[in-house]
């Protein structure tokens, strides 16, 4: 007790804020502002391309957007590191039911539209669930496989499974392959994270691969995209072909900022294929800098979070930077035309509300759940 | 209470951040807390179950970090290839790209500057269904112009969700107009450029072709793609070429092919003193109009995508190197009339003559014996290096892409290097066979050889393989194949033809089959100032009731044809004998006048025929 009586009598010597100051994870912060610092440039480049190909008058209507979501998003993550481990689960419980709710509203929604309807739309802006629920699921399933420790008797695998499986059905519907896929091998990892038995490894394996041969069975959509990927010349690939014209034309140095020449016929190079325009702007070397400070991000994120003593905050620790990390491969394969094309977006660096605040929801917990905390675990115990 | 080890504690504490010193820790505590976590991580590897608790994720984020470090690294290695191999095709998209950098390519001409490939602007048809009113509306209306299309398709493309959908490509200029005079909104278009060949199938193998994007797959359209795309629209390759003996050498050998049920065949004329090839043809023919509609087969350029065992035709160069290094003379003698038996191998001639002959009858009657004999006293290794320096044993490089490796003795021991003597147990291009022919009789000077034209007065690189001398007395030797040997039937009646004949059974399930071969004629002509090298290919050639031909009955007669028809167009002095005959207003005669006009005759002739072949080939 008399620790704890010294700790909060010291708070209130120094301050809460810098009592965050000095136990925030400053390298992935710092990381997270030159990222989107980066995207904000990137949009320069990117907007008066993609707004005269949407028609939009004013050729900055993306940069003023996605300068208005850095700072939202920013202020999101910035929030969100302040939580406790307590209240991480909360708020992630919490966003997972909303999510939930608002996916099924969408889908109820989108029968009566045409095609994939993944957005919900509210004032002049769009919301797009199913950034958010990712990483709340991620800590959700990790609470529940950690659980383990302390009750011998808990059947986490179902529970975490049942955590999985409903998101996944909702993508499926949507459908959204991309999302899907990017859940399935995220939570597989964290699953072999937190240590569940071979058997159960390889039946949720098992259980992809089937899920991957019905798609193929039951999705055109999706059996179009891999052919398309695997036979180019029988299709026109015209997206991922300009892309890598964009990514080719950059050369080693670059075109130059705003020099893009490609980015004028590259469909959704705001978006997912702001990679391409990186390279055609920037060249191989400002490509190679973005992608050192992803990996840095990403590989120090899951070296800091593995050594962390609390199963709990270990395991969804990496899970959080696992969940990012494949995201991220993602997006720069289907730029660098390694796989079909998903509809994944790079984090921080695209344009968009969604992605960014789902971004910055993910490594807003990264953070708080990395924060030291000794006397936390001294309470606990 | 146990006394714990302070001085360990201490260190562990180190790591477990304090910022500044600021909080006093309660000692014990931490101790206690470690100790916790330490026998946790015992107690869970000892039940694999519930191995959670810290030691085991540590282990596999590990390996996470080095998967995520590996695939950073893969991918930068995928960016630094693309950004260095891939050509950049901003001429399909200029239209919509904002610099406009319009790049064309350009027309392709033979020698003479007859138009072999060229490009025309057509119009590509596109959708942007977000600006589409009414896609049933729209359906309707461009189904009146193209009934052909599905209604259904058509409404679902205009309906769909995306920013652009290619309705139809390559309109002509009418039907442009007819969509333009629907007035429908969202519907675009996209100039493109449209790769036509005039020609038909003529050249077809050496131009290769280019796929609906105008992009070279293959032949010369891909290799030559950095000098005929350009930003000058006027830029032209020409092409060594000539479009006449083009046409002659190909329709000698669909001739001989269809007449002989070959399976394949390839013909060539090469300038032996520029390297140039002025006609090139394998069969089956392709027309590059529509690459797509050749089957795989026909696609392949027998003469430098595929290797052969060429036989006796191999025997000049055996001769060449003994003739240079002064082994053998012409009149060496030689007893050929016993088998001769190298190792587990005995060697047999096709046409015994069973008695002494002299080094020119070897070759006159294609003595096996008497060759293995000569490559004898050349020596194996001498006999590797020469092939090796007429590039023999190497991938002919040059403008034609994906021409064959050859199939060489992995080892020159001895009966690898006298069977490889006489052309077998080795397998090269036809290409590298006539360049070959080339270099010995021309001097004796490897030119590499081109399918571009040089320029006049350009300087010619080559290597001295054997001395003038040798190369003169080569000549001769195989002027007396054909004039008294297996080339009989080779002789052109206007001009002299210099040449060896080949007949290389082919290898079937069980040993060599015996109805199967590769007959071959390769020369030189005019015999008397060598310029030209002549190779002419069928591959498996049957007489009429079935069973295999040889080279002497098979190909010498279609080069016979060939060299009489081609002499004219070259510009050859025929041989006095031509006045005699009343053949004037087929070919030329010695006046100069009267040969030109001839040519010119002939020419037109020649054009009315192409234009034909080109036309029947569409």
């Amino acid at each position: 007790m008399q620790a704890i009586y010294s700790f909060q009598n010291n708070i209130k010597k120094i301050g809460w804020l810098n009592v965050w100051w000095q136990n925030i994870d400053r390298v992935t912060l710092g990381l997270v502002a030159t990222l989107m610092t980066i995207g904000l440039i990137l949009s320069f480049g990117s907007s008066p391309a993609a707004a005269a190909r949407l028609d939009y008058d004013n050729p900055f209507f993306f940069v003023y957007r996605q300068a208005f979501f850095v700072a939202i998003s920013f202020s999101i993550l910035i929030s969100i590191s302040f939580l406790s481990i307590d209240n991480v689960r909360r708020f992630s419980l919490l966003l997972y039911v909303i999510s939930i709710v608002l996916l099924i509203t969408i889908l109820g929604i989108g029968h009566t539209a045409k095609g994939a309807q993944r957005w919900l739309r509210f004032g002049g802006f769009s919301l797009q669930p199913s950034e958010i629920i990712k990483p709340a699921a991620i800590i959700l399933v990790s609470w529940v496989l950690t659980r383990r420790v302390y009750d011998k008797g808990f059947h986490a695998e179902f529970v975490g499974l049942a955590i999985v499986a409903f998101p996944i059905m909702i993508f499926l519907m949507q459908p959204d392959v991309g999302q899907t896929f990017l859940l399935s091998i995220s939570y597989l990892a964290i699953f072999w994270v937190a240590g569940i038995s071979r058997k159960w490894l390889l039946g949720l394996f098992g259980t992809s691969i089937v899920g991957v041969i019905l798609l193929f069975l039951f999705k055109p959509h999706f059996v179009d995209r891999i052919d398309k990927f695997i036979n180019p010349e029988n299709n026109d690939n015209y997206q991922v072909d300009r892309g890598l014209d964009a990514i080719a034309s950059g050369e080693i140095f670059g075109r130059g900022a705003g020099e893009g020449i490609i980015k004028h016929i590259l469909p959704d190079v705001h978006t997912d294929f702001i990679f391409s325009l990186a390279v055609e702007e920037w060249g191989m070397i400002g490509a190679f800098f973005l992608m050192s400070l992803f990996a840095i991000l990403i590989i120090r994120g899951i070296h800091v979070a593995s050594k962390i003593s609390d199963p709990f905050a270990q395991t969804s620790g990496i899970g959080l930077y696992l969940l990012f990390g494949f995201q991220v491969a993602i997006n720069l394969a289907v730029n660098l035309n390694l796989i079909p094309a998903k509809g994944m977006t790079l984090p921080f660096i695209s344009y968009g509300g969604s992605s960014l605040i789902g971004s910055a929801i993910t490594l807003g917990l990264a953070l708080a759940i990395t924060r030291k905390r000794p006397y936390e675990a001294v309470l606990r115990k | 209470m146990i006394a714990p080890n302070w001085q360990k504690i201490l260190d562990k504490i180190k790591n477990i951040p304090n910022p500044k010193q600021i909080f006093i820790r309660s000692k014990t505590k931490y101790a206690k807390i470690i100790k916790d976590n330490h026998e946790n991580a015992k107690l869970n590897k000892q039940n694999l179950k519930y191995e959670t608790a810290n030691a085991a994720p540590m282990v596999r984020s590990q390996f996470l970090g080095i998967f995520f470090l590996a695939g950073f690294v893969f991918l930068s290695f995928k960016l630094g290839y693309i950004v260095f191999t891939r050509d950049v095709d901003i001429a399909r998209t200029s239209a919509r790209a904002e610099a406009q950098q319009t790049l064309e390519r350009g027309d392709i001409t033979d020698r003479n500057g007859v138009l072999l490939a060229t490009s025309v602007t057509t119009y590509s048809l596109f959708a942007d269904p977000s600006k589409v009113w009414d896609p049933v509306e729209t359906a309707t209306a461009l189904r009146t112009i193209f009934p052909d299309m599905s209604e259904k398709e058509l409404v679902d493309k205009l309906a769909s969700s995306k920013r652009f959908v290619w309705i139809k490509r390559k309109l002509t200029s009418a039907e442009k107009q007819k969509v333009w005079a629907l007035a429908q909104p969202g519907l675009e278009f996209e100039p493109e450029s449209q790769r036509v060949y005039p020609m038909g199938s003529l050249a077809g193998h050496i131009l290769g072709g280019t796929n609906s994007d105008g992009k070279g797959i293959t032949g010369l359209e891909k290799s030559l793609e950095g000098l005929i795309i350009s930003k000058d629209k006027t830029t032209s390759v020409k092409l060594s070429i000539d479009s006449r003996v083009q046409y002659v050498v190909e329709k000698e050998l669909a001739e001989a092919a269809v007449k002989y049920r070959a399976v394949g065949g390839t013909a060539a004329i090469m300038d032996i003193n520029t390297g140039e090839i002025i006609a090139s043809a394998s069969w089956p023919f392709m027309n590059p109009n529509d690459y797509g509609a050749n089957d795989a087969y026909s696609r392949q350029n027998r003469l430098i995508q595929s290797v052969y065992e060429m036989g006796s035709t191999f025997k000049t160069f055996t001769f060449a190197v003994a003739l240079n290094d002064g082994k053998i003379t012409p009149d060496s003698q030689f007893d050929v009339s016993h088998p001769l038996q190298v190792g587990r191998f005995q060697i047999n001639d096709f046409h015994g003559e069973n008695r002494v002959i002299s080094a020119r009858e070897v070759l006159a009657h294609s003595s096996n014996i008497g060759t293995a004999m000569i490559s004898r006293l050349v020596g194996k290794s001498r006999l590797q290096e020469f092939f090796g320096q007429i590039g023999l044993l190497d991938r002919i490089s040059g403008e034609l892409l994906g021409a064959a490796r050859p199939i060489v003795p992995k080892t020159w021991e001895d009966a690898r290097a006298i069977t490889a003597s006489y052309g077998h147990g080795i397998a090269v291009s036809p290409l590298a066979v006539l360049a070959a022919y080339g270099a010995v009789s021309n001097g004796g000077i490897y030119i590499k050889p081109t399918f571009l034209a040089r320029p006049k007065g350009s300087q010619i690189p080559g290597t001295r393989i054997i001395s003038e001398a040798t190369s003169k007395q080569i000549i001769e030797l195989l002027r007396d194949v054909v004039s008294e040997g297996t080339g009989r039937q080779a002789d052109s009646e206007y001009y002299n033809v210099a040449g060896k004949t080949g007949t290389a059974i082919k290898v079937g399930k069980n040993g060599y089959d015996h109805n199967r071969n590769v007959s071959s004629f390769a020369g030189i002509f005019p015999a008397a100032q060598p310029r030209y090298a002549i190779l002419f290919l069928l591959d498996e050639p049957k007489f009429e009731g079935g069973g295999a031909m040889t080279a002497g009955l098979a190909t010498a007669p279609s080069v016979a044809k060939i060299v009489s028809r081609v002499g004219p167009m070259l510009d050859i002095t025929p041989l006095q004998k031509v006045d005699d005959t009343n053949v004037a207003n087929t070919t030329a005669t010695n006046n100069g006048q009267n040969g030109s006009q001839a040519v010119q005759i002939k020419n037109k002739v020649l054009k009315t025929e192409k234009l034909r072949a080109a036309i029947g080939a569409r």
